[in-house]
């Protein structure tokens, strides 16, 4: 892990980084299902899932989404806070055995009411080992200005 | 003893804690409240970990009490996005997840707190010949009603009667 100050006027448009690789285990899956309570057939029934198109369970949205973002926290900004996320949708299913690594590219920055304080987006591409986009979403972070 | 002895029958009863509503069934202004639940410091570790994020704030305890601004550990963002929804699984087969617009962590929850979520349906639209799309709203409270988190649900759902929808849908 790496822990470094960045601060608003600090980023750059269009910078682009990468996370590691994660192989999805039916683990993840169980484990996820048994902390949510979210036992939707999809991830928990592998003979109802042979009926459907699809054929196999699947991971549950937000477990793709929770380990796509965790993976991008190899960089801890402490300049910076999770806002919230916008327009995060399912592109294709992530099965079991899947590998799947995050994209992040810095798209936008923009002022906040907050004093001292901009709002940085960062556009998240999660890609499977096929390089397949499964995942995407835009993440605002609330990131202390250098000037403050 | 055995009062249900034809498993042929056991399909005939209702299922606990599944919805099955489709498109036309689907009334914005509708909502429900979920049970709660206590957030233990066990699993926040074990999402920590099955995330493979250890971000000082939410895995540090030395950090959260000396250099945090909230002296305690928090519960990771992701993590109280996805308890938050799972209390609101509703194990309907006809509906598929489409994708979250507009998720904002409002307030920090932390390690002990009890949380609890209200669905809102907000709106619906055909979209496609089988499916229309529905949206719906989450806010995830915590402990005795302070609003932490929110954000909104668009879930395809399946038409009873696609026919009826046939001349409505955005992809034919």
């Amino acid at each position: 892990m790496n822990m470094t100050e960045i601060y608003f006027e600090d980023y750059v448009l269009d910078a682009i980084r990468e996370t590691l690789g994660r192989t999805i285990t039916e683990a993840d899956i169980v484990l996820h299902a048994g902390q949510t309570g979210d036992f939707f057939p999809h991830h928990m029934d592998a003979e109802w899932c042979k009926t459907q198109d699809f054929k196999q369970r699947m991971a549950h949205g937000t477990l793709t989404f929770s380990i796509a973002v965790g993976a991008t926290a190899n960089l801890v900004n402490p300049c910076a806070v999770s806002y919230g996320y916008d327009r995060l949708r399912f592109l294709k299913p992530v099965f079991i055995g899947d590998t799947i690594r995050t994209r992040v590219t810095i798209i936008e920055k923009r002022e906040h009411k907050l004093p001292g304080h901009g709002l940085v987006c960062e556009h998240l591409e999660v890609l499977n080992q096929r390089q397949e986009t499964v995942l995407v979403c835009t993440h605002l972070l609330l990131v202390k200005r250098r000037e403050a | 003893m055995n009062p249900n002895p034809d498993p042929e029958k056991h399909k005939e009863l209702p299922q606990f804690n599944t919805e099955t509503w489709l498109y036309e069934d689907f009334q914005p202004g509708d909502r429900i409240r979920s049970m709660r639940r206590t957030i233990s410091e066990g699993e926040c570790m074990l999402f920590n970990s099955l995330v493979l994020d250890c971000h000082p704030y939410v895995a540090d305890e030395i950090f959260a009490k000396e250099e945090g601004v909230f002296g305690r550990r928090l519960v990771a963002g992701a993590m109280v996005f996805s308890y938050g929804l799972g209390l609101m699984a509703h194990n309907n087969i006809h509906t598929f997840s489409y994708g979250y617009d507009k998720l904002r962590f409002i307030k920090p929850v932390f390690i002990g707190d009890t949380i609890y979520t209200i669905r809102t349906n907000l709106e619906k639209r055909p979209k496609y010949k089988e499916m229309g799309l529905v949206r719906v709203s989450y806010e995830v409270f915590k402990n005795k009603g302070e609003l932490a988190l929110y954000c909104e649900h668009l879930q395809t759902v399946k038409y009873r009667n696609p026919e009826a929808f046939a001349q409505l849908v955005e992809k034919r």
